[in-house]
């Protein structure tokens, strides 16, 4: 008898903090999926295939079709399955988090780019990277409240993952100190409690894999730059 | 009825979008033109503190920020003539479109910037964006909505009210009946759409606006060689 096929199938990366969103968001909603790890030096004719445009990981195919970006694809999984909501419903509070997400989107490639360059380019990025925790600490994180989404996490948590994970490893891997505990207080606290949530708890890369590939990764591409 | 106030720039894409979809729902609402980029009012840098950047929509005194997401939110508050479609899937496909037109907006200006060699790389690298566009966002379609237009329609405006000018400044043309007959046919279409022909910003004056600052690249590159 010929298998089921998996009626919600991921396309990851397992260093991709893009795909993690996607991950937590499926766990916390228990809605079972298939992943399936991409190498990303040899895409599939499926990855191909399925999101043309990018070639980029995560892809979320449901019943045949694919999303991609992941910040459309959250968006998708939220429509589809509205239990354990993850997006206020109303629409001035939505808007509220979807500016943080865009904001997350827009900044959090400042955070890889800290282990991809050096000297004033590096710099540069860390600069960006302090702007940023600077504008959540500031703007985003409201004293009291234990997560962007209130008691529980919600989308705009989960789109700030590369901050709260990413970001610490990155950090000890350059041997920079940007994310300073005196420095931003509540941001500090918004990670140790994200990182304590079981779902996100169990799945997260863990940091010496990381370490060593973010190594290997920037002496690739520092290599280049000097060709 | 909620007030309602839109913080603006008369030639930005940005405010444009906002002002095509409040008028396509009919939606009453005062216009504050901000003075950028050196003048902003007290207000626009209270309302987003984040970027200081319009548009900002203020409902009932409560602002919101980024263009995309005034949108949804115009959409969800007034959902006569929606601008995005019922089905979820069809949904994401919208969003993905107008995500991808937003973040290749400001890199498709920058062929405006250069000059030589540069100007022409960059040139090159808005007919790639353009066939993406053409091929996987269009489509055969009418419009990127379907038969009507939507969220990802208002989006790509900016190439009939901003990229088309700033082309005709620099003496080249982006979308041709020939090189690209479906973008060539969305532009015909879409701008014979009542609401959105009768509020484009004025074209002369855009282009005037534009030839000020091209000038002022010019001299900023003469300075760099």
């Amino acid at each position: 008898m010929a298998e089921a096929e998996a009626v919600v199938k991921l396309l990851g990366a397992w260093l991709s903090p893009y795909c993690y969103r996607v991950i937590w968001a499926l766990k916390l909603k228990a809605i079972p999926y298939e992943y399936i790890e991409e190498d990303l030096s040899a895409k599939s004719p499926l990855l191909l295939q399925s999101n043309p445009v990018h070639k980029k990981v995560p892809v979320l195919i449901h019943d045949g079709k694919p999303i991609s970006e992941s910040t459309v694809i959250l968006r998708y999984i939220e429509e589809i399955w509205p239990h354990n909501p993850s997006l206020p419903t109303d629409p001035y509070d939505k808007a509220v988090a979807l500016f943080w997400i865009k904001f997350a989107d827009d900044k959090s490639p400042s955070i890889s780019k800290l282990y991809r360059s050096d000297g004033e380019e590096q710099q540069q990025a860390a600069k960006e990277c302090s702007e940023m925790l600077e504008a959540m600490e500031e703007q985003g994180l409201i004293e009291g409240k234990k997560f962007f989404g209130g008691d529980e996490i919600n989308m705009v948590d989960i789109a700030f993952c590369s901050v709260a994970h990413w970001l610490g490893v990155i950090e000890e891997f350059a041997g920079l100190k940007i994310l300073e505990p005196h420095r931003f207080p509540k941001l500090s606290s918004w990670i140790q409690n994200f990182k304590s949530v079981p779902v996100i708890k169990e799945n997260l890369p863990h940091r010496d894999k990381m370490i060593a590939l973010l190594k290997r990764r920037r002496e690739v591409l520092l290599a280049s730059k000097s060709n | 009825m909620a007030e309602v106030k839109l913080f603006g720039f008369w030639p930005s894409p940005f405010t444009r979008r906002v002002i095509w979809a409040l008028k396509l729902k009919g939606v009453d609402y005062d216009y504050m033109e901000e003075d950028l980029p050196h003048n902003k009012s007290s207000l626009l840098l209270k309302y987003n503190p984040v970027h200081k950047m319009t548009p900002v929509l203020l409902h009932g005194g409560k602002p919101i920020a980024e263009s995309l997401f005034i949108l949804e939110y115009i959409d969800e508050v007034w959902p006569h003539n929606p601008l995005l479609p019922e089905d979820a899937y069809e949904r994401s496909v919208a969003r993905f479109w107008a995500k991808f037109i937003e973040e290749k907006t400001r890199p498709m200006w920058e062929f405006f910037h250069e000059f030589g060699q540069e100007q022409q790389k960059k040139i090159e690298f808005n007919m790639e964006i353009l066939r993406t566009i053409e091929e996987h966002g269009l489509g055969d379609k009418k419009f990127f909505g379907g038969d009507v237009i939507g969220i990802a329609d208002l989006v790509f405006g900016m190439v009939i009210h901003m990229l088309a000018p700033m082309a005709e400044v620099v003496g080249v043309k982006f979308i041709e009946a020939d090189s690209f007959p479906r973008l060539h046919a969305w532009v015909k279409n879409f701008s014979e759409q009542p609401v959105i022909k009768d509020n484009f910003p004025d074209y002369n004056r855009v282009l005037e606006f534009l030839k000020i600052r091209r000038e002022y690249y010019a001299t900023l590159s003469q300075h760099n060689h």
